[in-house]
């Protein structure tokens, strides 16, 4: 078959045959079941990326014909309209408008529609019509709509259309194998459903349409969709990777908008009704409601879980179960990699010749990979329970009954899962944060959970409060209170400076929070277990190889120089190190502090991560010691000196690193994880910067206020 | 997302941030949201707690 010529670019035909079958997009409004509706139709044969230069997951699956051949399938971001309001409609209005240069413009679409809200929906099936490609929609959610007291007509609005309409359940596989005949269809129906624009807008849009055939290549339905779309949305997202208008286009529609301010009236307004009125008739034609409709079951759970005393309740269960799974349920695989990693290092030094090769496998490769591998358990238990509440629809309940809180500090609800999240491990929090829709959101988001005491600061911790308070007749409660404190600091920094943020950095209006509450539903573990890990895999892919990179480096830092006499004690060659040399060199910078070139070689090495600072101590001080017993370390740490001969580690100096750990960024895998959320340097670097410098100065203030006060 | 004009606007629960049922769906509202949207009740229906209707664009705000 040949596709009419005006929905392919011009030079870029791509007209579907039997020996080319088409791509298709696949859309439809957040919460109808198109990803259910995309894994039911792809299965595993799905491959997940980002779109180049924004945080945008794209997925592409390969479904089969009825004739056997393969059907790719584009899954698109959720969105009510093709008014992009997020970085997430932008790419799928982008991908539908052939603006990105990434993606090809797709052939055919499948509009997802929700049957229990059928008129809402049929807006963007609506604004898809104009486009003129071949379109197939798939009235999904039938068994919800018929508990709801509502019949439809398929064929009826199948015939209003023009296109094919086919009813399914995703959920159940129910309608499935009527989609794929559709789908294999050599040729599809053009829409027949025409809607008339406001005689008083016709010229406007007939101009920029014009403009946009002309200047910027589009084919004529795709540019009168467009024109449509920029005048009732001209300020929409732009994102990267996104083609720009060209100068006519943006002059045409900057002299008509100049026009309709001068004549004061909303014709954007004016245009959004029309199209509301030509859905109006589809409607209820299509539609009869039954019988009249009463509380549904979701209606009922939402009166115990949204309630302003059973809802909190509920939330704070929900979230002591993942903050109780993540921590000790998490442990087990967790010992057991660190174990393994451990043993393979012995196994490759045993394998291996001594040399700085076996050196680099097994002090840089595995134990630098590993020491990032070892998280992967707390990942994917947090990516479970994240999948777990959004699957059955309880996340969004949990973003409303947090949206008051976190607003206090210009934050979305959403926000609150990523930051808890970060108590476990920042990398999963900051990997949780594609669920807030707002760039400026997200990205303060990301900026402050790594402030979220980890459990990699634990260790520090530990051995601080041990080296500070070592008499076995200190109350643990007062060990526990110090501990408690550190977890406050790094919580209160969050917050703090989520605020500051939001009113300097990322200043903007308060978050709009409109968020539909979807029903509740059984949760569906395999996706939830498909979900957990797709994430897993890219964490492991792309952050991966940046820890592998920095891993070498700091095993490069801390190897070299190398020592003339080779049998020196580990001591001395990490003193003589470059990683030494640095400690020495940061002394003046941190002496302030009340730390010296030893603690500087601590901070220098457990960049890697912070607990690698206990591992650090204990090579520097030349003491054998476990993670589970620090009593060596801690010994060795209060017989250190000054060459003056006073304590080093005193309790006011033991309290400062602890703060200086709460707040500075010691974590390679974090920045990885930033860099790769952010698609920049620009602010990892930042985030470095930002909380390095609090630390600092933080720590001045506390260590020399002690030191006036006699401690 | 359903806040059409003269569309029947329930408020569930909620008071900074609201729970709202619209066209049988449920959206949650933060304030700032709740004040960008015109809202009056409607007087066949004032007797239903919380139940109020969209005003038309362009009408007068009710005092």
């Amino acid at each position: 078959m040949i596709l009419p010529p005006h929905i392919s670019l011009p030079g870029k035909k791509r007209s579907a045959t039997p020996d080319r079958l088409p791509v298709y997009a696949m859309v439809g409004n957040p919460n109808c079941g198109k990803t259910t509706l995309f894994n039911a139709l792809t299965g595993l044969r799905q491959k997940v990326g980002n779109y180049p230069g924004v945080t945008v997951e794209k997925k592409i699956g390969t479904a089969w014909s009825q004739h056997g051949q393969p059907i790719q399938i584009i899954d698109l971001p959720g969105a009510y309209s093709l008014a992009a309001r997020s970085p997430d409609e932008a790419v799928l209005r982008d991908v539908l408008l052939g603006r990105r240069e990434d993606t090809p413009q797709p052939d055919r679409i499948i509009c997802v529609v929700d049957a229990s809200n059928l008129e809402r929906n049929l807006y963007l099936v609506h604004q898809i019509l104009d486009l003129g490609r071949p379109l197939i929609v798939a009235l999904n959610m039938m068994d919800v709509a018929a508990d709801a007291g509502l019949q439809l007509d398929p064929r009826q609005l199948e015939a209003a259309l023009g296109v094919p309409v086919i009813p399914c359940e995703a959920v159940n596989g129910r309608g499935l194998v009527e989609l794929k005949l559709a789908m294999s269809r050599i040729e599809l129906p053009l829409a027949r459903h025409r809607w008339d624009v406001p005689a008083p807008i016709a010229p406007a849009v007939a101009e920029l349409q014009a403009a946009l055939t002309d200047a910027d290549g589009r084919p004529p339905l795709v540019a009168r969709a467009e024109a449509l779309l920029l005048l009732t949305d001209a300020e929409g997202v732009r994102v990267a990777g996104s083609k720009a208008l060209s100068a006519r286009t943006t002059a045409v529609l900057a002299a008509w908008q100049g026009r309709w301010a001068a004549d004061g009236t909303d014709w954007s307004g004016t245009l959004i009704r029309s199209r509301y009125d030509a859905i109006k008739p589809l409607c209820a034609g299509v539609l009869r409601h039954t019988r009249e409709q009463g509380p549904s079951v979701s209606d009922r759970i939402d009166a115990i879980l949204v309630h302003s005393i059973w809802g909190w309740l509920f939330f704070a269960a929900v979230m002591a179960l993942m903050f109780f799974s993540i921590f000790t349920l998490a442990e087990y695989p967790m010992n057991w990699i660190d174990g393994h990693m451990a043993a393979l290092g012995e196994w490759v030094k045993g394998a291996m010749a001594a040399g700085d090769l076996r050196d680099l496998l097994t002090d840089g490769v595995i134990a630098g990979v590993g020491g990032i591998v070892v998280f992967l358990p707390q990942i994917l238990i947090l990516f479970f329970f994240v999948g777990l509440l959004e699957s059955t629809g309880y996340m969004a309940r949990a973003a409303f009954l947090m949206d008051r809180p976190m607003s206090k500090v210009g934050l979305h609800g959403k926000s609150f899962i990523p930051l808890l999240g970060s108590y476990a491990c920042a990398i999963p929090g900051i990997m949780a944060t594609r669920t807030i829709e707002n760039a400026k959101d997200r990205l303060v988001t990301i900026l402050v959970a790594p402030l979220m005491s980890c459990s990699a600061r634990l260790p520090v911790y530990l051995l601080m409060i041990a080296t500070l308070l070592p008499s076995k007749t200190v109350p643990v409660t007062t060990k526990v209170g110090i501990m408690l404190l550190m977890y406050l600091l790094g919580t209160s920094g969050a917050f703090g400076f989520a605020w500051l943020f939001k009113r300097t950095l990322f200043k903007s209006a308060p978050p709009l929070m409109i968020m539909e509450l979807p029903p509740y539903q059984p949760p569906h573990l395999k996706e939830i277990l498909r979900q957990m890990f797709e994430r897993a895999w890219l964490f492991l892919k792309n952050a991966g190889t940046i820890i592998l990179a920095i891993s070498i480096v700091l095993w490069f830092l801390t190897t070299f120089p190398k020592l003339p006499d080779h049998a020196a004690p580990p001591e001395a060659q990490i003193e003589h190190s470059f990683a030494g040399q640095t400690g020495r060199l940061l002394e003046p910078v941190i002496k302030p502090l009340g730390f010296d070139w030893r603690i500087g070689i601590g901070l220098v090495t457990s960049f890697a991560a912070r607990e690698v600072f206990v591992s650090s101590m204990g090579v520097i001080f030349g003491v054998e010691s476990g993670p589970d017993d620090t009593a060596p370390i801690r010994d060795a740490l209060r017989a250190a000196r000054w060459p003056g001969g006073a304590p080093l580690f005193t309790p006011l100096v033991c309290f400062t690193l602890m703060v200086y750990y709460v707040f500075a960024m010691q974590c390679m895998s974090t920045v990885a994880v930033v860099k790769r959320e952010t698609n920049s340097w620009r602010w990892p670097l930042f985030q470095i910067a930002y909380m390095t410098g609090t630390a600092w100065v933080v720590c001045f203030i506390i260590y020399q206020t002690g030191r006036a006060l006699g401690f | 997302m359903g806040f059409g004009e003269a569309a029947l606007v329930k408020k569930i629960s909620g008071h900074t941030t609201s729970l709202c049922q619209v066209n049988g769906t449920r959206i949650a509202l933060n304030h700032d949201a709740a004040k960008a949207i015109l809202v009056e009740p409607l007087p066949a229906l004032g007797s239903i707690a919380g139940t109020a209707g969209l005003r038309p664009h362009g009408a007068a705000p009710t005092p």
